[in-house]
């Protein structure tokens, strides 16, 4: 659906930048490309697609495009922690994804992203990291979750947990053993196990307008004129299990609320998704 | 190795679980003329190319071949930075990339030699085709990543960057197709080479003894004006040999220029159809 609204000045284009354009759809309480103010776009889940990896996922909500690889690989551990595997995320937004972005080191979104994701895995045990060690102290997997951005248009941030989720269910590791006696490793490709997940979170992110209006689910336009952010992750029993607000305008306690319960709704259609494309 | 303070640390090395497992010593050819994936020698994989993926770029384009996955994006023409030289034809930039997870061995983040390699050989068959006398001052950019890599990605990329470039409405005097033939032996030619088939310099020790024909060759081609703009050879290859191949490889690429229009079409019916 798409509306044009006519405002003194004739009609104003559907891409335009100004936040007059943007309010006057407010008030109206409809989004420029027809949504309601906490729709989300519609999602896509594709699970396993690239064989190179270990295991893999493509998201696309409304036009962002993520896509996750996961590939194990085996080494030795920290001294810190012997016997923990380890799980290494990184986030990718290449000048591929949008002109935003520019080439070289990683930019600062990225980073946020990446630590966001990194902060999400330990905080809620994501992954229990004594399965992935093969022998205490010798060796245990690395998992590389690589996320590429392909398009870029808001909201990386749920894009990026949604396919890592379920590239990381996706994951396949194949039996690997040390032989003692010639202290070589031994890898069975032909036997291989699934990773054990010890919850399912889904994010959704929240963006705040006018310090008024809360819409959910930004496009890459509604991050430019809305300031402060708000995500929460849920599991699959409906709990909020991490909330994340970096700075920005003040926030009332009934929006935050009001957030919660969508974040809720919202967490238990992914869920349905997962088991969807998993099951 | 460098440290990059702006990525999470990961250990100094890992080892991929499937270089452990004893290598099979294996043929590219087997007695009845098949290929491992049960191709024969002059069959070429499926192609499946799209245009407009990326929603943001000015121009885009997926490209499947077998299981190589491509995507391109185009940006400009835009200004060039202040500090460059006045130029009366536009310049492009191509940067290629391989996902870490796209090959068998993780990947670093950096872009490494035979990336750079790679966006060169792109950005000359690249070069031949569009009109950059149309830009003045312009610089256009020209951003590719694997997903996938079985095999032929270098010509799945220059495809797919040629289609980008249409896409985004920038003047060639053609589309660029691309194609790749590995000389097995003599007398073997393996179109479209999957990633097992590529060649690596000790297949030329180890299987021939010395005086067989080994290589890879990878020709892009401008189909309509039937000119070839990039030519790159790996590889021990008689001189007839590779005239030879470079044949193949033309009227490989030749071949893709029907699926290539076709996809510049349907998207130009789809954004039509958008647009009414």
């Amino acid at each position: 659906m798409r509306t044009v609204i006519k405002s003194s000045t004739g009609q104003l284009r559907l891409n335009d930048k100004s936040d007059d354009f943007y309010k006057l759809h407010l008030k109206e309480g409809i989004r420029p490309d027809g949504r309601m103010l906490m729709e989300m776009r519609p999602m896509v889940l594709n699970v396993g697609s690239i064989s190179t990896a270990s295991g893999s996922s493509l998201v696309k909500v409304g036009n962002t495009t993520v896509v996750c690889g996961i590939k194990a690989e085996l080494t030795e551990p920290n001294a810190s922690h012997p016997g923990k595997g380890i799980v290494v995320p990184n986030v990718e937004l290449s000048p591929l994804c949008s002109p935003k972005f520019k080439p070289g080191p990683p930019c600062d979104q990225a980073q946020v992203v990446t630590k966001f994701l990194d902060n999400l895995i330990q905080s809620t045990n994501l992954i229990c990291l004594d399965d992935l060690c093969v022998e205490n102290d010798k060796l245990v997997w690395i998992l590389y979750c690589d996320l590429i951005c392909i398009d870029y248009d808001g909201n990386i941030v749920d894009a990026s947990v949604i396919s890592l989720m379920a590239a990381l269910q996706n994951v396949k590791l194949p039996e690997v053993k040390i032989n003692e006696e010639c202290e070589s490793v031994e890898v069975n490709l032909k036997c291989t196990a699934t990773l054990k997940l010890c919850s399912c979170p889904v994010s959704t992110t929240f963006r705040v307008f006018d310090r008024s209006n809360i819409i959910a689910d930004p496009t890459s336009m509604e991050e430019e004129l809305t300031e402060g952010q708000l995500t929460i992750v849920t599991d699959q029993q409906g709990r909020i299990i991490y909330m994340e607000r970096p700075g920005g305008v003040t926030l009332q306690e009934e929006h935050v609320e009001k957030c919660m319960k969508r974040a809720v709704i919202r967490g238990a259609e992914v869920q349905t998704l997962y088991m969807e494309v998993t099951g | 190795m460098a440290t990059d303070s702006r990525r999470l640390a990961v250990p100094q090395s890992s080892l991929d679980p499937k270089s452990l497992c004893p290598a099979k010593v294996e043929r590219l050819l087997n007695d009845e003329e098949q290929r491992l994936d049960g191709r024969y020698s002059s069959e070429s994989r499926g192609i499946y190319l799209q245009c407009g993926t990326v929603s943001q770029a000015k121009g885009s384009c997926y490209c499947e071949l077998g299981n190589t996955k491509v995507v391109c994006s185009v940006y400009g023409p835009k200004d060039v930075e202040h500090y460059e030289d006045f130029q009366m034809e536009g310049k492009i930039k191509c940067e290629f990339k391989y996902a870490p997870f796209s090959c068998s061995k993780h990947r670093g983040h950096i872009p490494d030699l035979s990336e750079a390699e790679i966006s060169d050989v792109i950005l000359q068959a690249l070069t031949a085709s569009v009109r950059l006398q149309c830009y003045p001052k312009s610089l256009i950019e020209v951003f590719i990543i694997v997903l996938e890599n079985d095999g032929s990605a270098v010509s799945a990329s220059i495809t797919a960057a040629s289609l980008a470039l249409a896409d985004a409405g920038i003047e060639q005097y053609d589309i660029v197709t691309s194609a790749s033939v590995r000389v097995y032996g003599n007398g073997n030619f393996l179109e479209d080479p999957t990633s097992v088939e590529e060649y690596r310099p000790q297949d030329f020790d180890s299987e021939s003894g010395g005086d067989l024909n080994h290589g890879l060759v990878t020709v892009a081609l401008l189909p309509t004006l039937n000119q070839v703009c990039a030519v790159l050879s790996n590889g021990h290859l008689e001189c007839d040999v590779l005239v030879e191949t470079i044949q193949m490889c033309t009227s490989l690429a030749q071949n893709l220029y029907t699926a290539a229009r076709k996809c510049l079409l349907s998207s130009v019916k789809s954004v039509d159809q958008n647009n009414a």
